[in-house]
């Protein structure tokens, strides 16, 4: 299985080789045709680029973690699987009876599969890179996590950025130094960025990095203006699409059944309904002049919040001011959502099954649906997580579909002829195929067995919690930095932005509710008793 | 006349009349603008961001997300540091009460026997509420 794993990448670098002429513009392929630069031109869009780099890391990551299994690996699986069907006992046991002993025993028990689980595979890389902390009063407390200094873990971050980023640049045959200048200040702004991000109440509140990334950016492009050494290092593209295809290891396509139809329907049915509709109401009742706008704002409202705004802004080459305003209408209606939606649901006294998927379906941010669901108790918030990790999963098809609309019927000329499939090809996003392919990968690997989801996790540890996280941060940075804020008011002026959101989310609430009344009271109850017994 | 000039490294457009004291001036106004944002944000984030923080309300919400481990500003699931025990054990679940989760009618007896009845159910889940 984990050797099946490591011949991915380099299928996906001879699949961009394949295509010689990739996403690059009609002039570029006169020259190519004119035999000035022959072949080689397809690693000069940052399409294909993003796909390269996203996938040596996801290489170099899966490699160093396979070829570290445990010591004790077979004694591992061996208790995993002993765990596991212990697991099952005392879930049976707990459902009929009551028992408080036997609901620590299920807790203890679940710590322990948690930790043999992660230590099948040790991931060297992890040692190497950090993620920042919070803080309280004091920023320095940002840089210490469980009592221990990260400032080691973030050079790591940086060296491994710069050195990825960098090859990336040369192989696009730019100059190389200025970009490495550049991208050192662009990190410590990002670093900021984090420390910010980091505070508790903003944390807690789930205002997130990108908010502050952005902000920062903002405040110097809008102030002293961005100082032209730090052009080279703007590259907003190139970290977004990279981040995406790490993200795309992340979308475990096995979770979608986990919640067999209710979770389907809840997730996967109500979420295009409510993205179509807010698109059209968009278009043809509130007249909003920017399709992509309109396609960032419905996306990041009915899926999952920044992160299907990131990709989906990626797939419909929206604007870079489109997708900071939907990321801060998005954000602060969330943290909105967070509070009042689990004060409604007290008052109401909604049974938690139905209260966990309305959370879950409805609020966008991840983290948000977890702290709102916590708030009304352990069935809520694993009902609440895992519809929302049943909705993340339709991300990729969101991006996917959103990149094939686009090229089809919005782009280009709609009064002339339909597009041919060449012409549609060019057009495509490519980092899509990065992105799905990342997807399809991770989730072969982690359905493959016990070791599978062991290597799975330890390879998403550090590229979902830390790499892409930073290069998103990156990304928003560099928006900021490109950002004027009047070009940005403009948007907000006709307030059409803030109503199709308001709009869009009512409709959610409305439909998500109904859905999740409908499945998990009506046709599938016992599955909602299921969920209630431990 | 527009001309593009590089002051310190920065990139200054401004409109050419002759005299560099309006150039100067110009400068001096980013730097101000910028001090000036600077000091705003150490101002909220050092000082009145701490205090909000310490009202019972709010400190109350970060210790409940903190103690469950919750990380609400998580972009995806798997930042999540909860999520994979969540899903393994809705996994768990669903494997062993398969048909409640795929069929509309699944045997009532069965469910019945191995959940509890729904009065049981709805009491002990009441109980947990109230603990």
């Amino acid at each position: 299985m984990i050797r099946n794993a490591f011949p991915v990448p380099s299928i996906i670098f001879l699949i961009c080789g394949g295509f010689p002429h990739g996403d690059v513009p009609l002039d570029h392929q006169t020259e190519n045709s004119t035999g000035l630069q022959p072949k080689k031109v397809w690693i000069k869009s940052e399409d294909w680029l993003a796909v390269l780099l996203g996938s040596i890391v996801l290489l170099v990551v899966l490699g160093a973690s396979a070829m570290n299994p445990a010591p004790d690996f077979s004694d591992k699986l061996g208790a995993i699987d002993q765990g596991r069907q212990h697991l099952k006992e005392l879930e049976s046991a707990a459902a009929t009876a009551d028992d408080e002993e036997t609901r620590k025993q299920i807790k203890t028990e679940e710590k322990q599969l948690k930790e043999l689980t992660a230590g099948l595979f040790k991931n060297p890389v992890k040692s190497w890179v950090a993620k920042m902390g919070s803080w309280k009063s004091d920023p320095s407390d940002a840089f210490v996590v469980k009592k221990v200094n990260i400032v080691p873990g973030l050079f790591g971050v940086f060296i491994a950025s710069l050195v990825l980023f960098t090859f990336g640049v040369a192989l696009r045959g730019e100059p190389v130094i200025p970009f490495a200048g550049a991208f050192v200040v662009l990190f410590l702004l990002a670093t900021a960025s984090y420390v910010l991000a980091g505070q508790d109440v903003i944390k807690y509140y789930n205002l997130e990095y990108a908010l502050w990334a952005l902000l920062i950016g903002m405040v110097i492009s809008n102030t002293i203006g961005t100082p032209r050494f730090l052009f080279p290092a703007i590259r907003t593209e190139l970290f977004i699409k990279t981040g995406l295809v790490l993200l795309g290891a992340e979308i475990l396509l096995s979770r979608l059944l986990v919640l067999g139809l209710p979770g389907i329907f809840v997730s996967w049915v109500v979420t295009p309904i409510t993205l179509i509709s807010t698109y059209l109401f968009g278009q043809y009742v509130l007249k909003i002049p920017s399709k992509s706008l309109n396609m960032v704002i419905s996306a990041d409202m009915s899926v999952c919040g920044v992160s299907a705004a990131i990709a989906t802004a990626a797939a419909c080459r929206a604007k870079k001011e489109e997708l900071s305003l939907a990321i801060g209408i998005s954000l602060a209606f969330t943290a909105i959502m967070m509070i009042v939606m689990p004060a409604v649901i007290r008052y109401v006294h909604m049974d938690p099954v139905l209260a966990g998927a309305w959370l879950g379906g409805t609020i966008d941010s991840t983290g948000a649906v977890a702290a709102a669901g916590g708030m009304l108790g352990d069935t809520a918030l694993n009902v609440a997580v895992t519809i929302k990790m049943i909705q993340n999963i339709l991300i990729g098809v969101v991006a996917f579909g959103v990149a094939v609309y686009w090229v089809t019927c919005v782009e280009g000329d709609r009064q002339g002829p339909r597009p041919s499939l060449m012409e549609i090809w060019y057009r495509f996003p490519k980092f899509v195929f990065g992105f799905v392919g990342a997807s399809i990968v991770f989730s072969a690997i982690y359905s493959s067995g016990t070791a599978g989801s062991g290597l799975t996790e330890a390879v998403t540890g550090v590229t979902a919690d830390v790499l892409r996280g930073w290069f998103f941060c990156l990304a928003f940075v560099a928006i900021g930095l490109e950002t004027n804020f009047r070009e940005l008011s403009s948007y907000l002026r006709d307030g059409k932005a803030i109503t199709l959101y308001v709009c869009g989310q009512t409709l959610n609430l409305a439909l998500t509710l109904l859905m999740a009344w409908i499945m998990f009271e009506k046709v599938f109850p016992q599955a909602a008793n299921a969920l209630k017994s431990s | 006349m527009t001309s593009g000039l590089r002051s310190g490294g920065f990139a200054i457009d401004v409109t050419f009349t002759g005299d560099s004291i309006l150039v100067a001036k110009s400068t001096a106004q980013r730097w101000i603008r910028l001090a000036v944002a600077m000091a705003a944000i150490a101002i909220v984030w050092l000082i009145v961001l701490p205090l909000i923080g310490k009202q019972p309300m709010v400190s109350e919400h970060i210790a409940t997300q903190q103690r469950l481990q919750i990380d609400p500003s998580a972009l995806f699931y798997s930042e999540l540091e909860i999520a994979p025990a969540i899903a393994r054990h809705v996994e768990r679940l669903h494997d062993s009460f398969s048909d409640c989760f795929w069929s509309v009618s699944p045997s009532k007896d069965r469910t019945d026997a191995q959940l509890g009845t729904p009065h049981l159910r709805n009491a002990r889940q009441q109980d947990r509420s109230q603990r």
